[in-house]
């Protein structure tokens, strides 16, 4: 990869050690992508902001970058440990670290919006728009779906993007590597819910070696609880970054079968029931909260629920009422965080978990080590509501 | 001895003993960055660790955080001596290395990757781009 004189000058030095190490990355991930230049960004996405993620090593390092470097481009940061405006039992030691995290991305200048869903936040960039998403859900939506240009990009190469406002020009930001290798044929299997589409992304992402796959029997109108669902189930198990939806007559086929997505599900389902229902993974929407209502509507949870949503999603749906009337279900929302690697549910206060999340599932499984039944958002409602 | 072509993203030079892993890596969920263990019971690997080692494996998938275990792992000291990835060097990859100054390369060819399984030390030279694999 080439870069300009002026960006050479700043990989040697000349802004410090923090804009310096931030060159490093792009030099690494340009050479691994065999990017030929960086390319101006418009938006950065951030992982790494929960401390039950990153922990002490992480809180260091970001202290250190926060007093070196500003960003550059509208920065955005994923969710954290917690929700802000609620009691909670973590010890001190996790509340002071999870707070220098954030004080920490704050003075640099990021918006704090603790969301992995920014794209329902955020006013977006017209299509074609490079921007650099490192929450993998998020990278994979908005690339499939909204028409920006991002690679799967991780914690620190958006970090890096932030501050520097460039990426490599490379793989997903070139529009002709937008075409997929590989389509998957999914005819014959049954597509009802959104565990159905995640439980299709999970496995999409365990086949594709490439950064981009076609599913040939989806249409590409699908509604918004169904993007979200297959884009985090692709994000969870592969290094994919994006998909297409419909026939791609030029592409390598691979067909899979419902004895595969019931093994993918085999993997995850570890248990008939659970002690507590978690949604929000990725953070729900207005219309997934509006759909859970309809559902919902006269009914009572038999044990506790949690919704995991944006502060910003939970004060409109308070706003038009919707909130309040999901809440006499006698489910719960919090805000700020999400329900994978949450340190509010562990082993020792959790047997099992019941979400209609792959994407939670395998995090709640595999982190939280806690064991999940996974169903349908409709299925839950109908099981464990009266 | 065997040389075996790769490409190289993080510079520096490493000698050691190959760990080879067959499935991709999570790093956020299948290692743990205290002593480098792989801690998923469902991966061939379980309870090997890379600490010391040259790690090679297709590539990582899944959390964009996964770049700060390998950040983790390097200041705990129980990091890779290298990292060589058979099929493609993903961005949570590099950058980790990156910024912990771990040398990596990717494998021109993942054919190659049965070249490196008969080795018990090898070579990797990121500046020249070349493995170097001893048998014995």
């Amino acid at each position: 990869m080439e870069l300009t004189k002026s960006e050479e000058k700043i990989l040697d030095g000349s802004k410090g050690e923090i804009h310096a190490a931030a060159y490093r990355v792009l030099l690494a991930i340009g050479r691994a992508t065999e990017a030929e230049k960086l390319v101006p960004i418009q938006w950065a996405h951030v992982s790494g902001v929960n401390y039950n993620t990153i922990g002490d090593v992480g809180v260091n390092f970001l202290q250190e970058v926060a007093k070196g470097a500003h960003f550059k481009v509208r920065t955005t940061i994923n969710p954290m440990g917690y929700d802000r405006s609620k009691p909670n039992a973590l010890s001190e030691n996790f509340l002071s670290k999870q707070m220098q995290i954030v004080k920490s991305y704050k003075q640099m200048g990021a918006m704090q919006s603790f969301s992995c869903t920014p794209y329902e936040i955020f006013r977006l960039p017209r299509k074609g728009t490079s921007v650099s998403f490192a929450e993998s859900s998020a990278a994979v939506f908005s690339n499939s779906f909204l028409g920006l240009m991002t690679n799967k990009e991780s914690a620190l190469s958006a970090l890096a993007s932030a501050v520097t406002g460039k990426a490599p020009y490379s793989d997903l930001r070139i529009e002709e590597s937008r075409t997929p290798k590989v389509a998957l044929k999914s005819k014959g299997i049954t597509m009802n819910s959104e565990t159905d589409y995640g439980l299709l992304g999970y496995l999409a992402g365990k086949i594709s070696k490439d950064s981009c796959i076609a599913f040939s029997d989806l249409k590409s109108e699908m509604d918004m609880m169904f993007a979200k669902a297959i884009s985090s189930g692709l994000g969870t198990s592969g290094s994919c970054g994006m998909f297409t939806s419909g026939n791609m007559s030029k592409s390598e086929s691979i067909a899979i079968d419902e004895e595969e997505m019931s093994k993918a599900k085999d993997e995850l389902n570890t248990d008939e029931n659970g002690d507590l229902i978690l949604f929000g993974s990725p953070q729900l929407g207005l219309n997934e909260l509006a759909y859970l209502h309809d559902l919902i509507v006269g009914r009572k949870f038999d044990r506790k629920c949690i919704i995991f949503c944006s502060r910003y999603v939970h004060n409109q749906a308070r706003k038009i009422g919707l909130a309040s009337k999901v809440e006499s279900s006698g489910a719960e929302f919090m805000c700020d965080s999400c329900m994978c690697l949450s340190p509010l549910i562990t082993r020792d206060n959790t047997d099992s978990i019941i979400t209609n999340s792959v994407k939670g599932a395998y995090y709640m499984k595999s982190s939280n080590r806690v064991g999940v039944s996974l169903k349908d958002m409709k299925t839950i409602v109908k099981t464990y509501s009266e | 001895m065997f040389v075996v072509e790769c490409r190289c993203v993080v510079k520096g030079f490493a000698e050691g003993e190959p760990l080879i892993s067959d499935t991709p890596i999570n790093f956020l969920t299948m290692i743990d960055t205290e002593n480098g263990e792989i801690k998923d019971p469902n991966h061939n690997l379980y309870g090997k660790t890379l600490k010391g080692k040259i790690f090679v494996f297709p590539n990582s998938v899944g959390s964009s955080v996964g770049a700060y275990m390998l950040y983790s792992l390097k200041k705990k000291g129980s990091g890779p001596l290298a990292i060589i990835c058979s099929n493609r060097m993903d961005i949570t990859t590099a950058s980790g290395c990156a910024i912990s100054n771990i040398p990596a390369v990717y494998l021109k060819d993942n054919n190659l990757l049965q070249v490196l399984r008969n080795s018990r030390t090898m070579t990797v030279d990121c500046e020249g781009e070349q493995i170097l694999i001893y048998q014995n």
